[in-house]
């Protein structure tokens, strides 16, 4: 899922400065799951912004919240369709997608981002998200016996551990595991290590963000006449 | 408008309510601006809670659970710690003293103890004065009858 | 037209000993700063490391090697693929030699997050092992940077770093044989220590006869004064300085005593190094230069 948290309200106060009608949105999607952006959440920041609001002699700034089921989605935006006319600024609890897709689908309504978009990543114990995917376009997982040296490795060291992994930990912090490490104990349970043994070949970063923002697109699931908009 | 600060104890209905009741029937003096909400624990108590005491208007807030360890529902109250803490990080973002919210334990024996928290909070509320966030008296009496409600609409789910 | 080998190379085929330091370039753009460290080294080394960016932004590595060449003192450049893509790294590779620096240390640096600047964006696109095959490679096949060849000249002399403290053991050594398939002519250690570790290290190293393909150069770093001791001590990645090493120099109360005490450990831990078989030599880093020179010199009157 995509993991986010929440930005600090005097951030977020600063930010919606000038409107007098924000509507908060929150989403049922990924920062439902990872706690930053769901119902719950949209009820916190709405409340936290109405106070934060009075205390800066901004009472009359009206701020009500709603969530939808899924921001980064057109047809799911379209509940808030009628609604968003009433407001002059929406705050988006959504992923950078979320508030993005927003702002595309109301072109005169400001939108602002109420979190902080971390990674593409899973849910490590109740409460700590970790980052597992960097979306290189690329998989190379199989060769790494599904640990990712491009997201996980603090140095994306694609041949080997660097000279600073110590008992596990990666050079970076304490609670960083090394990946290598990982990689390591993997290949041995699966009998593997030898396949470590070989020279890496360089990662082709062309299919990556790096390439300029990307799209996939499924001839097959396009509608006739109506291909991808650009 | 009322000068008087308003507290408000988010109470756990196998200890801090109990204790409450035994500080009544002991007859214990303590200040009388406190309301007494019953939640079956205290970690039923949602960070959302706790924000909207503050939104409409009270001046500081006790959340009263058992003592750690006693918990009815095994870790409720440890639950209920870390939401405290949270909320007051999110009241120091908002400009509001965290110091207005603590959270107590203690056992449903302890009905002096309950008056002794009642007047520490106050102690602690009355340099601070009255909540910048208070619109009117009426505005707070309705809020405070609305959060209690909805305390005993959660004390009948959790007995069901 | 190829160029006559460079000294570091000749020296590492003539199987005798090498005695190599590293500075780091000024925290500026003088010149004569670096001219200056230079005619300090000149006649002592067999070549000078010049540290990338190691614990700061400094002048640029390359233009310091330049600097020094020019005082006639041999530079091995260090590269690290932190700050810099596959295409700066062949580019600069490129503008070194045309400046007469010709020996490269290849590695993957200190992460940013350490360093005061941290704020920076991290490159890492490739790792050292892939540069040091890049580099070497280049007249034969450019690919990796979207070119047939470059250049047909292969007079230069590639390093790499290796770890003997790191984990995990069974594919660090993996990783150090692929450095020296791919072209690693030298192979200068993280600054050593821990004796013990660095025998165990060093068992797997002839294990897999690795120190006949390439020049294993020991690092030796002089801890010359308490304040940088302390701090380097507690620097992420652990450096393993063992517990009565710190002991020996934290007994002593004043400054001279812990730079002489200092010295002393990096002159023990030489001697005891010197009696590794198949370990072709030392590099040794201080930031105090004159503590490092004292060293050399012990160093050069030991071996005569």
């Amino acid at each position: 899922m995509i993991v986010a948290d929440r930005k600090k309200i005097p951030e977020i106060r600063d930010m919606v400065q000038g409107h007098n009608r924000i509507l908060v949105v929150g989403c049922g999607t990924c920062v439902t799951v990872c706690l930053a952006g769901g119902e719950r959440e949209t009820g916190i920041i709405g409340s936290a912004l109405r106070m934060s609001l009075k205390l800066a002699g901004r009472e009359n700034v009206a701020v009500h919240e709603c969530t939808i089921e899924r921001q980064c989605e057109d047809a799911f935006i379209d509940v808030l369709g009628q609604r968003v006319g009433e407001y002059d600024a929406i705050l988006s609890l959504g992923c950078g997608a979320g508030v993005q897709a927003l702002a595309e689908r109301f072109p005169k309504t400001a939108v602002y981002p109420g979190l902080n978009t971390q990674f593409m990543g899973i849910l490590e114990s109740q409460g700590v998200w970790a980052e597992k995917c960097a979306g290189c376009g690329n998989c190379r997982l199989g060769q790494y016996f599904g640990i990712c040296p491009i997201t996980r490795c603090s140095k994306r060291q694609l041949s080997g551990p660097c000279g600073s992994s110590r008992n596990g930990k990666c050079e970076v912090s304490e609670q960083t595991d090394c990946a290598w490490q990982l990689i390591y104990d993997r290949a041995k349970s699966l009998g593997k290590v030898a396949m470590l043994e070989s020279v890496a070949v360089p990662q082709d970063w062309s299919t990556s963000n790096d390439g300029g923002a990307r799209k996939v697109v499924r001839e097959d699931q396009c509608i006739a006449g109506m291909g991808p908009k650009a | 408008m009322t000068q008087q600060p308003v507290i408000l104890a988010f109470c756990c209905h196998y200890c801090a309510y109990a204790a409450a009741d035994m500080a009544g029937s002991m007859r214990l003096q303590y200040p009388s601006n406190v309301r007494v909400l019953r939640f079956p624990c205290t970690g039923k108590i949602e960070e959302n809670h706790l924000l909207a005491a503050f939104e409409k208007g009270v001046d500081g807030v006790l959340v009263a659970g058992c003592l750690e360890g006693g918990c009815h529902f095994l870790e409720g109250n440890l639950r209920a710690k870390k939401r405290v803490q949270r909320v007051k990080q999110i009241l120091g973002e908002i400009g509001i003293e965290p110091e207005r919210l603590e959270m107590f334990n203690l056992s449903s024996a302890e009905g002096p103890r309950f008056a002794e928290i009642v007047k520490e909070m106050n102690a602690r509320i009355a340099p601070l004065g009255v909540s910048p966030l208070r619109k009117s008296e009426t505005h707070l009496e309705n809020g405070i009858a609305e959060m209690a409600l909805q305390a005993e609409k959660a004390i009948q789910g959790g007995n069901r | 037209m190829p160029q006559e080998k460079t000294n570091l190379l000749k020296r590492i085929e003539s199987g005798k000993q090498i005695v190599t330091a590293e500075i780091s370039p000024p925290k500026s753009a003088d010149a004569a700063s670096v001219r200056a460290v230079a005619k300090l080294y000149a006649g002592k080394v067999h070549a000078l490391g010049v540290s990338d960016n190691r614990d700061g932004v400094r002048m640029s590595a390359v233009s310091a090697a330049a600097v020094i060449a020019s005082e006639k003192v041999e530079p091995i450049l260090h590269m690290t693929t932190r700050d810099r893509n596959r295409t700066a790294l062949i580019s600069d590779f490129l503008g070194a030699r045309a400046l007469g620096v010709r020996n490269v240390l290849c590695t993957s640096g200190t992460h940013q997050t350490l360093l005061p600047f941290h704020a920076a964006k991290n490159v890492f696109d490739i790792d050292a092992t892939i540069l040091l095959q890049s580099l070497h490679g280049l007249e034969k096949n450019a690919t990796i940077v979207g070119e047939q060849n470059i250049d047909g000249d292969v007079s230069y002399c590639l390093g790499a770093v290796a770890s003997p403290f790191a984990d995990p053991v069974e594919l660090q050594l993996p990783r150090l044989a692929q450095k020296i398939f791919v072209g690693a002519q030298f192979i200068v250690t993280q600054p050593v220590f821990d004796l013990e570790r660095f025998g165990l290290w060093w068992k797997q190293v002839v294990g897999r006869d690795l120190h006949t393909k390439a020049a294993f150069i020991a690092g030796i770093r002089v801890l010359s004064d308490a304040d940088t001791t302390r701090s380097f001590v507690e620097k992420r990645p652990d450096p393993m300085v063992p517990a009565d090493m710190l002991k020996r120099l934290s007994s002593k109360s004043d400054k001279n005593s812990v730079r002489s005490e200092g010295i002393k450990i990096a002159l023990e831990t030489i001697e005891k190094l010197s009696a590794v078989q198949g370990l072709r030599g030392f590099e040794i880093v201080c930031d105090d230069d004159d503590a490092a020179l004292e060293v050399l010199d012990a160093l050069k009157s030991r071996l005569g």
